[in-house]
């Protein structure tokens, strides 16, 4: 195997892992939040 | 975001990096595989971190079964879920390996053979619950689903012990069979692995847990 192609796997490993931890924490950020809006007006309409 | 969960993910970045100067910098080139012995630390670390999450989806299925509460069936299909892209890396990396040592991407070695067997019994617990509407049925026979499919995963660790393979057995009961640096740099790469599987892990059950609270409040005022 060719130094490129090593280095290409590591790109791609290590691009692929951050760049999915990115997106799983904005997602979870995205989705708490929601549910919080909703949490929220659920109490509102209680009250 | 919590101070503790800021912490651990320091930490994880700093071992992350760790591993990637030792697998790409520090690591010797092998006697025999010379620069590809690289692509050993991208195997085996994902593997036994597959493996442990399966042994996850496991303890998750005998807790939902035996304690009915939904917090385990949510963290038992998380770890089915990264245990299949930690399988996959697993698989693609040693195809890798496998061109590299032996010449041929796919040699239907009992390792190769089984380890994809594993992967596909995951694969079908995922359709199965995806397919399934019924909450409570779903769980419960995911849960049957993941407690039946982990002999596979058994069978894919000792396949290499119990049939004639092309694979090599690094693990002996005596230590780990390969050079003082390359051991080195597979602990590292081990815990950064184990780490960064344990966040994936934190994160997709968070989603999970807020997805289906969203999902039953709207289901509640529908």
């Amino acid at each position: 195997m060719q130094q490129v192609e090593l280095f290409a796997v590591a790109v791609i490993l290590w691009g692929g892992i951050f760049l999915f931890l990115a997106y799983l924490f904005l997602r979870m950020i995205g989705i708490e939040e929601q549910l919080r809006i909703v949490e929220s007006q659920i109490e509102g309409d209680i009250e | 975001m919590s101070r503790n969960r800021l912490i651990i993910l320091g930490i994880t970045a700093a071992i992350s990096l760790l591993y990637i100067y030792m697998t790409w910098i520090f690591a010797p080139p092998d006697v025999q595989l010379g620069e590809d012995v690289r692509i050993f630390f991208q195997h085996v670390a994902p593997a036994l971190v597959a493996y442990g999450l399966f042994g996850g989806t496991l303890l998750c299925g005998i807790m939902y079964l035996w304690k009915g509460e939904m917090k385990y069936d949510i963290i038992g299909a998380v770890t089915i879920k990264l245990g299949l892209l930690f399988t996959t890396i697993t698989l693609l990396t040693g195809m890798m390996w496998a061109n590299a040592a032996w010449h041929s991407y796919w040699n239907w070695d009992p390792r190769e053979t089984t380890t994809l067997i594993l992967w596909i019994a995951y694969a079908c617990i995922l359709a199965y619950r995806a397919s399934v509407s019924d909450r409570e049925s779903r769980a419960q026979f995911g849960s049957i689903f993941g407690i039946v499919a982990f002999p596979m995963v058994l069978l894919s660790y000792l396949s290499i012990r119990i049939w004639d393979t092309l694979h090599p057995i690094v693990i002996e009961p005596t230590g780990l069979n390969m050079e003082v640096e390359h051991m080195m740099t597979l602990f590292v790469a081990m815990i950064a692995m184990t780490l960064i599987g344990l966040i994936l892990v934190d994160l997709t059950y968070r989603i999970d847990l807020a997805n289906e609270k969203l999902m039953r409040i709207r289901m509640e005022r529908s």
